[in-house]
């Protein structure tokens, strides 16, 4: 008789939830357990359960954590063989909506909803949405050059974290127009410090934003919500520190990336700084150039312009704008998704920032 | 009109005889100035058995005639003028021009081109009179080149074991056209009547007074047995089978001329025959002249579709049941049974306790005695019957137990029913439902799953209908049996029998029905769609999964249109959907060439020019439907050869 695999189903604890959340495994795949043996947390709106093996065997499992597992419904299986083959398992990859005007995605679309973590309430009451309307809707052109696809999870990586079920639900309720919650806290700077440094740094050419990028880019070791992005309910930090670097001189707005800015001393992000506008004067700045941030400065002091909001990119959870100098004064803003942080911590992390470049005014660098 | 059961003397039978003479030896004369088009069958030689025939007849009888069928009518009718009229191709013929030598048409008399294509019509009349509880009969009259046609055969065997009042003369004049009979005919006639244990009768021309008495004796002996009988009249054609083709022996011939009673009477009683064959001359002139002045053959007012291109509206949703289609139509057949009494249901093992192969009338011969009825396996026989049937006034639903078994029955439906209206005017009325299902997908092989109602489209007169899975299969037939003026062919599905009409439209589509008589469906996608796709029938599960993994997996929007008329067929629905597609891919389960898919195509791109800008064609590989149910996949178009196609017209080759 073949050895048939005991499926582990998610219990009905939690009556008022139609899902649970599988937190964390607690045996690897192919695993031998013991009956009784705990084998993954579950959290449910109410508790985080531990969850025992009904028999001894191997566990197999396929679900990733962090998956929303519907209740009643298999989550893994004891086998008597390592390899015996068990049945595949999928998660719940979109929450529906309560009525009948939640929108029917392409798979597609659905990829780049996920994959840019654009909530579901986008597009309620929208009927059938395929991969040219998300296109759209992020602003690029299904035929032309794509962003989205060049600033993939392929050349950063990144360690995912389940969001908190409050979290989730905070995103459902708040969300309004935007693939981000954005949000957006901001500090004045003294002006005085940066200006004595940038006239010692020719190289800076005449601008504080390497000494801006610089700074914020090791900050962001220290505030690593802010070089995040949010998807399908979980937190995903970078490992890399990718600063993205607004320009745009009339030739059309480009976010060329400075890699690893967090590594790279001052002088270095200044020269590429001013390597990356002399490639922008010639048109020099492709895909390429601008794929892999993850997290980005704009800087619009030039502009005039005291405060502004800049929108959060694609895949980044934080963005940091530069306003004009004003009475001795830069205006530091942040907007960032709340989905994923709150304002206090935001305002920490300017305030850290806005410390770090005061102590220009001390003859720093 | 003669009265029934009446022997006409001597002088009579020669008056008639003679004035057919003369009517058909004018018409010859016409035919040879070019005043008569297409053919004329006479049947000078043979005139006598007519006249004896017509006075043995009453009132409510009817006499279905052969195409040689000139005596027969003006013995019937008395009618002349409407017969020269007919040949000379004038509105006031009998059949108002339309049929010619061959089709004539009037109260109580039926004719028709095709050796014995009206014998089942002739049983079903002679059923209804039976149903009716009248004494009247059917005379059918055939020619001995009949006895080659299968279908006398089915017919015989109906009559013999339903007992139906049906007398069939054969007229047996020794030559099918210019076959000798010796050449074609094995056995002896009577013996194949005797085989169904029919009476037999004989008499023939030459001795007419037996032929008047026993004429008179076949029809009572009908009337009153209520039983079919065989009745040979031996006589001889002294023309030509229609104009001049003749090959027979002279010698014969003229044998044949000097036997016959009408010139003998002519050559020995001239002083008799006198004031006949003036009388006969002055009413044939002046039929001939008062055509000449009649108006030309006009069109039939029912050729024209007032629905062909009419724009419809449109409401929300389609039809829902948890209830499988099959018993769905087997409650609608019933309710139609309690409704009407004319409602009757004929088929192939459709009785209880089988119900019919797919179970659709299951237990309604128990609850209707009589009028749900098992037949022999005689497809053309059981739909000549329910086009008699219809002729008369009943609502016949015959069943066909398989699609492909339709191509049994298609002189029936095509060359016969179809063409009762035209032919015969308003009493031509034929309400007969032919209800069969087509389509595969069950591994039934190459002669019972395949869908040819592609045959049955674009016969005029007749309505064609599908069955699909998003409209009420039983309100279909309420409205088909409240409605119904012409021979109708009702395409069910195999697979659908079993399904219940519980699938949601699609997510992100709409689902709208029609308010044609017979609905169109249609989902329409929220956002514009890249194509329209069309189908009919049990194409449509497959073009909605087609549908849904276009869009879900190929980024392509259709928007889905289902006919349930295919014939006579309105463009309005498709026409519509394509000018806000511009692409038009039609699906079917059929062979391709030729058939409806393709005069969708035609039909769109020739009402709005300019409009379409691709089409696409998806029908079955031209291959026999094979039994293996992974090779049927390959040869039916599924879900997945739409999606390919689609793709294909959308993105190019």
């Amino acid at each position: 008789m073949a050895n048939e695999p005991v499926t582990v189903f998610i219990p009905r604890e939690a009556v008022n939830d139609l899902t649970v959340r599988l937190s964390a495994w607690r045996a690897g795949d192919k695993e031998k357990v013991e009956a009784g043996q705990v084998i993954a947390e579950i959290e449910t709106s109410k508790a985080v359960l531990e969850l025992r093996a009904p028999a001894a065997g191997f566990l197999r499992r396929s679900l990733r954590e962090g998956s929303d597992v519907p209740v009643g419904s298999p989550l893994c299986f004891i086998n008597q063989g390592a390899e015996d083959p068990v049945p595949e398992i999928e998660a719940e990859t979109a929450a529906p909506a309560a009525d009948g005007l939640a929108a029917r995605l392409s798979r597609k679309a659905a990829e780049l909803v996920k994959q840019h973590a654009i909530p579901l309430e986008r597009f309620v009451g929208k009927g059938l949405i395929r991969e040219a309307d998300v296109l759209a809707l992020l602003g690029q052109s299904p035929h032309g050059p794509d962003l989205a696809a060049g600033v993939s999870a392929k050349s950063v990586t990144f360690k995912r974290q389940a969001l908190p079920k409050s979290k989730l639900a905070e995103a459902r309720y708040l969300l309004s127009g935007s693939n981000s919650l954005a949000s957006s806290v901001s500090v004045a700077c003294p002006t005085r410090g940066l200006r004595a440094a940038a006239a010692r740094h020719p190289e800076w050419g005449g601008s504080p934003a390497a000494a801006i990028v610089f700074e914020a880019a090791r900050l962001l070791r220290e505030h690593p919500v802010f070089n995040a992005f949010h998807e399908d309910g979980a937190v995903n930090y970078y490992d890399e520190v990718n600063a993205g670097f607004a320009v745009d001189a009339g030739q059309g707005l480009k976010v060329p990336v400075i890699r690893d800015a967090d590594k790279k001393d001052l002088g270095a992000i200044a020269r590429e700084i001013q390597d990356l506008l002399l490639a922008y004067t010639n048109g020099e700045i492709g895909l390429e150039a601008q794929s892999g941030g993850t997290f980005t400065v704009t800087d619009l002091s030039g502009e005039g312009v005291l405060c502004f909001q800049p929108l959060i990119n694609q895949r980044q959870s934080a963005i940091l704008g530069v306003g004009a100098e004003c009475e001795g004064f830069y205006r530091l803003i942040l907007a960032f998704d709340h989905r994923l942080s709150e304002g206090r911590a935001a305002a920490r992390f300017l305030r850290d920032l806005r410390d770090q470049l005061a102590a220009y005014e001390g003859g720093k660098p | 009109m003669p009265r029934e059961n009446k022997v006409p003397d001597r002088g009579e039978l020669f008056r008639q005889g003679l004035l057919m003479r003369a009517v058909e030896r004018k018409l010859l004369e016409l035919f040879e100035k070019g005043k008569l088009s297409g053919t004329v069958h006479t049947c000078i030689g043979q005139e006598l058995c007519a006249a004896a025939l017509a006075p043995a007849l009453g009132e409510g009888d009817v006499v279905v005639a052969p195409h040689r069928c000139h005596g027969h009518y003006l013995a019937r009718t008395g009618d002349v003028e409407g017969l020269v009229a007919e040949l000379m191709g004038r509105r006031t013929g009998a059949s108002g021009g339309r049929g010619g030598s061959q089709h004539i048409g009037a109260p109580g008399f039926y004719s028709s081109g095709v050796q014995g294509g009206m014998l089942p019509a002739a049983a079903g009349m002679a059923l209804a009179r039976k149903l009716s509880g009248k004494d009247d009969i059917v005379a059918a009259v055939i020619g001995d080149g009949t006895l080659g046609e299968g279908v006398l055969y089915e017919t015989l065997n109906i009559a013999a074991k339903w007992e139906l009042p049906l007398l069939v003369v054969l007229e047996n004049n020794l030559y099918a056209q210019s076959t000798p009979q010796a050449q074609t005919l094995s056995g002896d006639i009577l013996s194949r009547a005797g085989a169904f244990g029919i009476a037999l009768f004989r008499a023939d021309t030459w001795d007419h007074a037996a032929l008047a008495q026993r004429c008179a004796e076949v029809t009572r002996k009908v009337r009153e047995s209520g039983k079919p009988l065989f009745f040979v009249v031996d006589t001889y054609r002294l023309m030509a089978h229609s104009k001049g083709d003749d090959d027979r022996d002279q010698a014969e011939i003229k044998g044949y001329w000097e036997k016959d009673p009408l010139e003998r009477f002519m050559r020995d009683e001239p002083h008799a025959a006198a004031p006949l064959l003036a009388e006969a001359a002055a009413r044939v002139e002046a039929a001939v002249a008062k055509a000449q002045t009649a108006g030309g053959a006009e069109p039939h007012e029912d050729d024209e579709d007032p629905e062909g291109t009419a724009p419809c509206s449109w409401k929300p949703g389609g039809f829902s049941s948890g209830e499988r289609c099959a018993a769905l139509l087997n409650e609608a057949l019933r309710r139609n049974l309690k409704r009407d009494e004319r409602v009757l249901l004929i088929g192939e093992d459709i009785e209880s306790p089988y119900g019919g192969a797919f179970k659709v009338t299951k237990g309604l011969s128990a609850e209707f005695p009589g009028r749900v009825r098992n037949t022999p396996i005689s497809e053309a026989a059981i739909t000549g019957l329910g086009a008699g049937l219809a002729a008369e006034g009943f609502l016949p639903v015959v069943e066909i137990m398989f699609g492909d078994f339709m191509a049994l029955a298609a002189d029936q439906f095509i060359n016969q029913a179809a063409k009762f209206r035209f032919m015969y005017g308003c009493q031509g009325r034929v309400p007969l439902v032919v209800r069969t299902p087509m389509g595969g997908r069950r591994g039934y092989g190459p002669t019972h799953s395949q869908s040819l109602e592609k045959h049955f489209l674009g016969v005029p007169g007749t309505l064609v209908l599908a069955l699909n899975g998003r409209t009420d299969p039983g309100a279909v037939y309420d409205t088909l049996l409240a409605a119904i003026d012409r021979p109708t062919v009702v395409v069910e599905n195999k697979l659908l029998y079993g399904a219940r009409f519980d699938q949601p439209a699609p997510k992100g589509f709409t689902l709208e029905t029609s308010d044609e008589l017979y609905p169109t469906v249609r989902l329409r996608p929220q956002g514009d769609a890249d194509l329209t796709l069309f189908c009919y029938g049990g194409m449509l599960p497959e073009a909605e999964a087609a549908l849904e993994a276009l869009f879900e997996e190929h980024e392509l929007l259709c928007e889905l249109v289902c006919p349930m008329r295919l014939y006579p067929f309105n463009v309005s629905p498709v026409l519509d959907s394509v000018r806000r597609t511009g692409r038009l891919f039609v699906v079917e389960e059929g062979q391709a060439f030729a058939a409806l898919g393709s005069e969708v195509i035609a039909r769109v791109a020739e009402s709005a020019p300019g409009v379409l800008k691709a089409a696409a064609r998806l029908a079955a590989a031209r291959h026999p439907i094979p039994a293996a149910p992974e090779l049927e996949a390959e040869v039916l178009p599924g879900a997945k050869h739409i999606v390919r196609r689609a793709k294909e017209l959308v993105h190019g080759q």
